[in-house]
């Protein structure tokens, strides 16, 4: 501010100067500082008053000392609680109390407010801000911050931090475990899907990708289900039961596949569900990364197949500088690998293929990528 | 003056022995919060301004360290996802915050379900950083304390349930924030919990065990732009999406300021930091991940060049607008192979039919007339029999979202590509 006022007792117009006014100064930077969208505005807000104060100087026209004064009303917004996608609404009361017209300008911070176009309001006056947030993005306890851009040279901005707790519009239970192992024919789980707030989600169609050979069916449901998520017991519910019908045959290793219900909620058009899925032997994770390598280094990952009783062991590598060192069992079905890099491989990106032996006779060889940047 | 010389030397060393000490300095110590990435580990540069990313994070953190008096804490959920991509970025972002210098890593019950091979590698890509208490034994060792300076860290997941299939024994975060208290005064030091739990968990466990220093928290949105104190503990969130972080200084009263740093493009990429980044590209790309994005039926689209006879204002407008070249600007950042990117930047990635790569498809490389008004093959052929619908704003809102559009205003937007 005093920046401003200094740019406008000399009558220049400093551009950079007024830029530098705006930045943020609350930083502990020793630079200088980028303006961000919402800061951008409020700085071109103002550097088009101050245009506007010098048209008036250059045709010597008298500026009063006339002095609006901003009221916000609430100076913080809690706006309770939202249903998901329903957006949520609220109030801020402007008054001015000073005696000459108050101009302001609301910027949020986050595009899920629509927008609120300012008015003058005059000496004694009033108006009532109406906003709406979009509630579709998240949901829990959501916290914003509007930025009030005002002609009141003792408040001329001021930040009104907004909060909702929203709660799901829908909600997604399958009757999976986090890992589902699939056998070497056909396997099938459930999804119920299901509104928790607000009015039926209708489901028009149900897709499944990321895995070949799976198929998904859906038909409406009824039923008594518990959501630990949301901490609440056994429950009667109705919405959709979507049925995912696995081919094993198609497949082996560890895979996501992904469900999407397209349904007439005008908010949530395509509804996605994940879900992992294991046949045969896997290795965890997908591939051995060493990150940088200024030397020598270990790393170590996982082979599983939970609930079996294979054995593995003669590991050999493409890449003479990776090798492994240690083939660890921790339990049935499963393995901790120590791959070393020995050094002294060129600069650059290193790759190697591990191979390794098992007694799976569906699975006799498993191979592992190995990647890493040689410093 | 014989006797005047030694009185005065006597009464000088009297004064020195009877002058008050002076103070001894005590040294402040910059405590930098951040995580909850949620798989966010940098802006796509698909608008400007966009806020968070690893690589300003460590320029951030640099110019707010105070050397060795530093503790930098992420509150994990690194990743946002068990995919290909989530459990590469999982990687990416454990080693990039060892080469941040962060103090500890948290493990949380969100970043269980990567399984116990991404957290041997993680815990080997971040320096052995990765803490938490909710889970103690089992089949991966992580961190139960972190010491540093005048702090004692651990950390706790509220709901450890996932946690548990490392196959150790699970505590909760009440039990957790127990033992470090009595840990941390048995140590003389200042006890700091990171949660995986939200704000009301926060003040919950700040009730309860009133001798916690600090407690950092998950929640959505930003930080709340003032310091909040539940009694004698600090409560503080770096938001959502690593978008920010929070510095507060510690003094010889316990935590004296608060500082919310929105990480904009005031922040330059970290060099050190971008390289890591730069591996994670080229891991996304060599994995070729684009070609596994889920993709459905739809019909068939026709290209904007097919648009164009008919609809001549409109592709001028199209063409001078940012869309027609939305695929070369994810080039020039180098994410034109990230499935995450593109779907934003291309017509119709989501379908059996519309792009698939640069050279397979070049009529759908940027966001087309198509990308708005849908696949449009049959109304080419045929637009009176095949009209379509008109679209509004909601044909904006799944790209131009607050995360990756923050200040988009559809008004003002609209201005700009009217037709």
């Amino acid at each position: 501010v005093s920046e401003l006022t200094w740019s406008l007792r000399c009558d220049v117009i400093d551009r950079q100067r007024v830029l530098r006014a705006m930045s943020r100064a609350d930083l502990p930077t020793d630079h200088e500082t980028v303006l961000s969208g919402w800061e951008a505005n409020v700085a071109g807000y103002h550097l088009q008053a101050i245009e506007e104060l010098n048209q008036r100087i250059t045709r010597k026209q008298i500026i009063t000392s006339a002095r609006p004064r901003v009221k916000i009303e609430p100076e913080a917004i809690d706006a309770g609680e939202a249903v998901q996608g329903s957006g949520s609404e609220f109030q801020i009361k402007l008054t001015n109390t000073g005696n000459a017209p108050l101009a302001y300008r609301i910027f949020p911070d986050c595009s899920c407010f629509l927008p609120m176009p300012p008015t003058d309001i005059p000496p004694g006056g009033s108006t009532i801000v109406r906003g709406r947030m979009d509630t579709s993005i998240g949901i829990g306890p959501v916290r914003h911050r509007l930025l009030i851009s005002t002609n009141d040279v003792e408040r001329p901005t001021k930040v009104v931090n907004f909060q909702v707790r929203v709660r799901p519009r829908y909600r997604t239970l399958s009757d999976a475990p986090d890992l589902l192992m699939v056998p070497k024919g056909f396997a099938t789980f459930k999804v119920h899907l299901y509104a928790s707030a607000g009015d039926p989600i209708l489901v028009k169609s149900v897709s499944v990708s990321g895995l070949p050979g799976a198929t998904a069916t859906f038909n409406s449901w009824q039923g008594t289900l518990a959501d630990p998520i949301m901490n609440e017991g056994p429950l009667q519910r109705s919405g959709t039961e979507i049925t995912v019908k696995l081919d094993g045959a198609q497949f082996i290793g560890r895979k996501g596949l992904t469900i999407t219900a397209e349904t007439d909620d005008p908010h949530f058009r395509s509804i996605t569900v994940r879900q992992t899925v294991q046949r045969g032997i896997a290795t965890l994770p997908d591939a051995v990364y060493f990150g940088q390598l200024f030397g020598p280094a270990t790393t170590t990952f996982v082979v599983s197949k939970p609930e079996s009783d294979f054995k593995l062991a003669g590991f050999t590598s493409s890449n003479p500088h990776v090798k492994v060192t240690e083939v660890k069992a921790i339990k049935p079905g499963e393995y901790q690998v120590q791959v070393q890099y020995t050094g002294g491989a060129p600069k650059g990106w290193l790759t190697s293929i591990l191979a390794g032996k098992t007694s799976d006779p569906d699975q006799p060889e498993i191979k592992v990528q190995v990647q890493g940047d040689v410093r | 003056v014989k006797l005047w010389w030694p009185l005065a030397g006597i009464t000088l060393l009297g004064l020195a022995a009877w002058a008050p000490p002076t103070k001894p300095k005590v040294a402040k110590w910059s405590v930098i919060l951040g995580g909850d990435m949620d798989g966010y580990l940098s802006p796509c540069g698909c608008t400007s301004p966009m806020t968070g990313g690893l690589r300003r994070r460590a320029t951030a953190t640099q110019e707010l360290s105070f050397g060795d008096r530093t503790v930098i804490l992420d509150n994990g959920s690194l990743a946002g996802g068990t995919s290909t991509q989530e459990q590469m970025k999982a990687q990416t972002a454990a080693e990039a915050l060892r080469a941040m210098g962060a103090t500890a890593i948290h493990f949380t019950s969100a970043d269980a379900p990567l399984g116990q091979g991404l957290a041997l590698s993680m815990q080997a890509l971040s320096g052995n950083r990765l803490v938490t208490d909710s889970v103690q034994g089992g089949s991966v060792t992580l961190k139960q304390l972190v010491e540093k300076g005048p702090f004692l860290v651990s950390a706790a997941s509220t709901d450890p349930t996932a946690l548990a299939n490392f196959g150790g024994q699970t505590l909760s975060d009440d039990q957790v924030a127990t033992d470090l208290v009595v840990k941390a005064q048995a140590r003389q030091r200042a006890p700091i919990l990171l949660l995986h739990g939200s704000h009301v968990d926060a003040v919950r466990l700040a009730t309860a065990h009133p001798k916690l220093a600090l407690i950092q928290y998950r929640t959505t949105g930003n930080p709340p732009p003032k310091a909040e104190r539940v009694g004698n503990v600090l409560l503080a969130t770096a938001g959502e999406h690593g978008k920010s972080i929070v510095r507060l200084i510690w003094g010889p009263k316990g935590f004296e300021a608060y500082a919310v740093v929105s990480l904009g493009p005031q922040f330059a990429d970290d060099p050190k930091i971008s390289r890591i980044y730069d591996n994670y590209l080229k891991r996304v790309d060599q994995a070729n991940l684009l070609a596994e994005v889920p993709r459905r039926e739809t019909v068939a689209f026709a290209g904007s060049k097919a648009c164009a006879p008919c609809h001549q204002t409109a592709t001028k407008v199209w063409q001078s607008s940012a869309h027609a070249h939305a695929l070369a600007t994810l080039e020039t950042k180098h994410e034109d192979r990230d499935p995450e990117c593109v779907p934003c930047h291309v017509t119709g990635l989501e379908s059996t039919r519309g792009f698939m790569s640069k050279q397979e498809t070049p009529q759908f490389a940027f966001v087309g007339c198509e990308s708005c008004h849908g696949p449009a093959l049959d109304h080419s052929k045929s637009p009176a029999t095949n009209p379509l619908p008109k679209v509004g704003e909601s044909a904006c809102a799944p790209c131009h979202t607050s995360l990756n559009s923050p200040n988009f205003d559809f008004a003002k937007y609209w201005k700009r590509v009217q037709h």
